[in-house]
């Protein structure tokens, strides 16, 4: 081995030079190491790889099971014969003698199932037996929008506004505890709590945000309708009895910017639709509600056959999906992974009683604040967004009469249906569901008509089509990160400049609870979760009001609310 | 000045000399423990092997066209239909050469020993009856192995008149039409969706009628043994005992073949099984 150095003594580096220690330098530049080996004890824990497993898988099996409640409620004439000679009439000797039959369509235009019948509308198919009705999505909050057109009314007052504006109100001057107040009547639960403030839609001096004074007014179960500013002796008509507005919640007016919670209606994304998902009758279970069932003589039919007529059914179905549902991805509409997703019930109404083509359009859609006692003129035929991104396809049949039916297409995934009427917060990072969406079927009157006299706005049936289930439930908490710290922090965390530091919630693992039992717990085998929600699916007929009774109720003694409530 | 013990010499014939430095590291590469961690998971996970996917989902009849039959007043249209048609026949008796004693198999439970009576009012000995379908991977009996079995009870199917106690009544014989709804038991086939475990795509399927009047099984074969040609009492093991079953995994549907002339059955040419009787009877 040769390097160009020697090492030379230091009394031979010149003559008569003294002898001294002498020192190398050498650099040590290393760049790696090798790791030191050892051994390492492991103990193979199936549980701990259950758990891994399980935490990191994103494959769900879910199951609805609905429990389907409705009323067969609206009585109708038809010349069309298949249906004039099925219905479940009402007054069949007048009928006899009129020539005029009228009925309600019997159950099977209302149920999940529909079972072969030899009425000579349409050539049956059982596998479409589930899919006649109604139409089945599984959906996800995707995107939100801010620009919807909204409208509701209270005590002939009518608010219009767009879902980015906040939550209407109506205005009026009160007095509570001797002190002057001015109370806003909402129009849906405000969601509001102590130590919010509000930013109105107009302005008082170029002053917008108000702090609250208090909630509801002397009515009981009117303080998530109603909150009150005080009035400090505010002059001019801005804030006078009847002035309506819209407000945003405000968690702090001094970081106005970032505090100020957004309003906006979900938009769900279809990851399956109908094929894809297998609906069955679940065993024996029934709801508590009796079949009504009656004989119908051939003497008072219009076509002289005696048969059994049957006016509604109590099952109960499970909802299931013939694909795995991979959440590996996707996002939801706050950019977070998915924590929610819904079985979207949509009507179909194949054998064409509901949905009259107007525009190519059938179905109408509203939030629950547009159910009233009278039907709402938001349902208006003339009322252009009350109707549904659904439009609908015809067939024509001849029967006694010629009559052109409706029904609504299956939608294709990856389109968007509309959902809730929602808010958020970036600060707080929380969402909330201010109105559910609503969807409403209405007779086609000239089919079937309901109306004595005609109307834009026949009656109808609501539903809620967006069943929910959860699959992960994020934090109560909040966690936060300064800026400079950016390992670990979730894309989807808000960062506050104000704060400058990242916020976010966390999901909770699969099987963990909080302190207020939120989480979620579904059995995972064959790499799966197996998820499953039970849901209640309403038709709601005409005439019921819905929404909580927005001004409270006026009694003089207060109901008892124990532990029970 | 800086003292210590070393000293460099020069060695012999100036050769080189070497310089032995301990150095001591007392630093980790980042990550290197959660790096280890991960493939300690790794390994651990290689060694327990992935859960397998055990989750059954159900396959449905493939839809076929049907023309309905021609009435006076609509023009028949061709339609999809679903049901699978099946069809059962007992020996009744008589003969069993030529293909003239073909009609001693007969679709009645009245020739496998059931009283109408029986029949009529569902007694246990004829509800508890049932035909079980055995789903093989081979129609080979030596390496054959069952990997399912469906039940067809006797209380479904269709129906037909006879008289009984001087009434005219409807009873049940054994000829089914399974399909979405109605009689539904025996239709679709619960069946593992992934292939990872179990890799089949098509199934040898057997028939057997258990009487629970007799407590016996009747073996069925897939032609009546009137139409062999050499002996009566021999059916080809490989042909005779099974129609083949073809799973289709992305539409989850099945097709039904005929083993003798591969082609499709269940559909508006029934699946027909007919009791095969031995030579004892």
């Amino acid at each position: 081995m040769n390097n160009r150095f020697e090492i030379i003594p230091s009394s031979l580096s010149f003559k008569s030079a003294p002898i001294v220690d002498q020192q190398v330098t050498i650099d040590l530049n290393q760049t790696q190491k090798e790791l030191t080996q050892y051994v390492r004890n492991n103990s193979l824990s199936l549980a701990q790889l259950y758990q891994d497993e399980r935490q990191a898988s994103s494959r769900f099996r879910p199951t609805f099971k609905i429990q389907y409640l409705y009323d067969n409620t609206l009585t109708g004439t038809t010349g069309y014969n298949p249906f004039k000679n099925n219905l479940y009439y009402v007054d069949p000797i007048q009928s006899k003698l009129s020539g005029i039959w009228k009925g309600f369509p019997q159950y099977y235009e209302f149920d999940f199932f529909r079972p072969r019948i030899n009425d000579e509308h349409f050539d049956y198919q059982p596998s479409s037996a589930y899919t006649y009705n109604w139409t089945y999505y599984l959906t996800y909050p995707a995107e939100n929008d801010y620009t919807v057109p909204m409208e509701a009314t209270y005590q002939n007052t009518t608010v219009n506004w767009t879902s980015g504006d906040g939550i209407p109100f109506i205005m009026f001057k009160s007095i509570q505890g001797g002190a002057n107040i001015i109370s806003f009547q909402c129009l849906m639960p405000h969601n509001l709590t102590d130590g919010n403030f509000v930013e109105l839609s107009f302005s008082y001096d170029q002053e917008n945000v108000f702090e609250i004074f208090s909630f509801g007014d002397s009515n009981y179960d009117s303080s998530n309708f109603i909150f009150n500013i005080q009035d400090i002796g505010y002059t001019g008509n801005t804030f006078s009895d009847g002035v309506t507005g819209t407000f945003k919640r405000v968690l702090d007016p001094n970081n106005l910017l970032e505090t100020r919670s957004k309003y906006y209606v979900r938009k769900n994304r279809i990851v399956y639709n109908e094929k894809d998902i297998i609906v069955t009758k679940t065993g024996f279970e029934l709801n508590a509600f009796s079949n009504q069932k009656k004989l119908e003589y051939s003497s008072i039919t219009p076509n002289d056959i005696t048969r059994i007529s049957q006016k509604t059914t109590s099952l109960t179905y499970n909802v299931t999906l013939a694909k795995d549902l991979i959440l590996s991805g996707i996002t939801d509409n706050h950019n977070r992974p998915v924590g929610e997703v819904f079985l979207s019930i949509v009507n179909k109404g194949y054998s064409g009683y509901f949905n009259r083509s107007n525009n190519g359009f059938g179905l109408k859609q509203g939030w629950v604040f547009n159910i009233t006692n009278d039907n709402d003129t938001w349902w208006s035929d003339s009322n252009q967004y009350s109707y549904t991104n659904i439009p609908v396809d015809s067939y024509t049949q001849t029967n006694g009469t010629t009559e052109t039916f409706y029904y609504n297409r299956v939608l294709e995934p990856g389109t968007l249906i509309d959902g809730d009427f929602c808010e958020w917060n970036d600060y707080s990072q929380f969402e909330l569901v201010i109105s559910r969406y609503v969807q409403k079927i209405q007779y086609n009157q000239e089919v079937f008509t309901t109306e004595i006299t005609p109307t834009p706005n026949p009656d109808g049936y609501y539903y809620l089509p967006h069943n929910p289930m959860v699959l992960r439930v994020f934090s109560d908490y909040i966690e936060t990160s300064q800026a400079n710290q950016v390992e670990n922090i979730p894309t989807y965390a808000y960062f506050s400049e104000q704060d400058q530091q990242f916020r976010w919630r966390e999901p909770y693992l699969y099987g963990e609870f909080d302190e207020l039992d939120r989480g979620t717990n579904f059995p995972y085998l064959n790499r799966a979760h197996y998820s499953f929600s039970n849901q209640i699916f309403r038709l709601i007929p005409e005439g019921s009001n819905y929404q909580e009774v927005l001004g409270g109720f006026d009694i003089a003694v207060q109901p008892i609310v124990d532990d029970c409530e | 000045m800086i003292v210590n013990k070393v000293q460099v010499k020069l060695g012999v014939n100036n050769t080189d000399k070497v310089l032995q430095i301990p150095v001591m590291l007392d630093w980790e590469l980042l990550n290197t423990e959660n790096e280890v961690d991960k493939l300690e998971a790794q390994i651990n996970q290689d060694i327990a092997g992935l859960g397998i996917d055990f989750e059954t989902t159900r396959f449905s009849h493939s839809a076929y066209t049907f023309t309905p039959p021609i009435t006076n007043v609509i023009q028949p249209t061709p339609t999809l239909r679903t049901n699978i048609n099946y069809e059962f026949y007992f020996f009744s008796g008589g003969t069993l050469n030529g293909s003239s004693s073909t009609a001693n198999w007969i679709t009645d439970y009245n020739a496998e020993g059931f009283s109408y009576d029986e029949i009529y009012y569902y007694t246990r000995r004829f509800t508890n009856s049932f035909f079980k379908l055995d789903f093989y991977d081979s129609p080979s009996q030596a390496g054959q192995q069952n990997y399912l079995t469906v039940i067809i009870p006797t209380t479904q199917g269709e129906q037909m008149p006879v008289v009984m106690q001087g009434q005219n009544v409807l009873i049940n014989k054994p000829v089914f039409s399974l399909d979405f709804v109605g009689d539904t038991d025996g239709f679709f086939l619960y069946w593992l969706q992934s292939r990872e475990y179990i890799n089949v795509d098509q199934f040898y399927v057997s028939c057997k009628f258990y009487n629970a009047k007799t407590n016996e099984f009747t073996r069925m074969v897939n032609r009546p043994q009137s139409l062999q040609n050499i002996n009566t009492f021999t059916v080809n093991n490989l042909f005779n005992f099974y129609y083949l079953y073809k799973f289709d995994y992305p539409s989850e549907k099945y097709v039904v073949f005929d083993m003798g002339t591969f082609e499709r059955v269940g559909t508006t040419t029934p699946i027909k099984w007919y009791e095969y009787v031995g030579p004892n009877g």
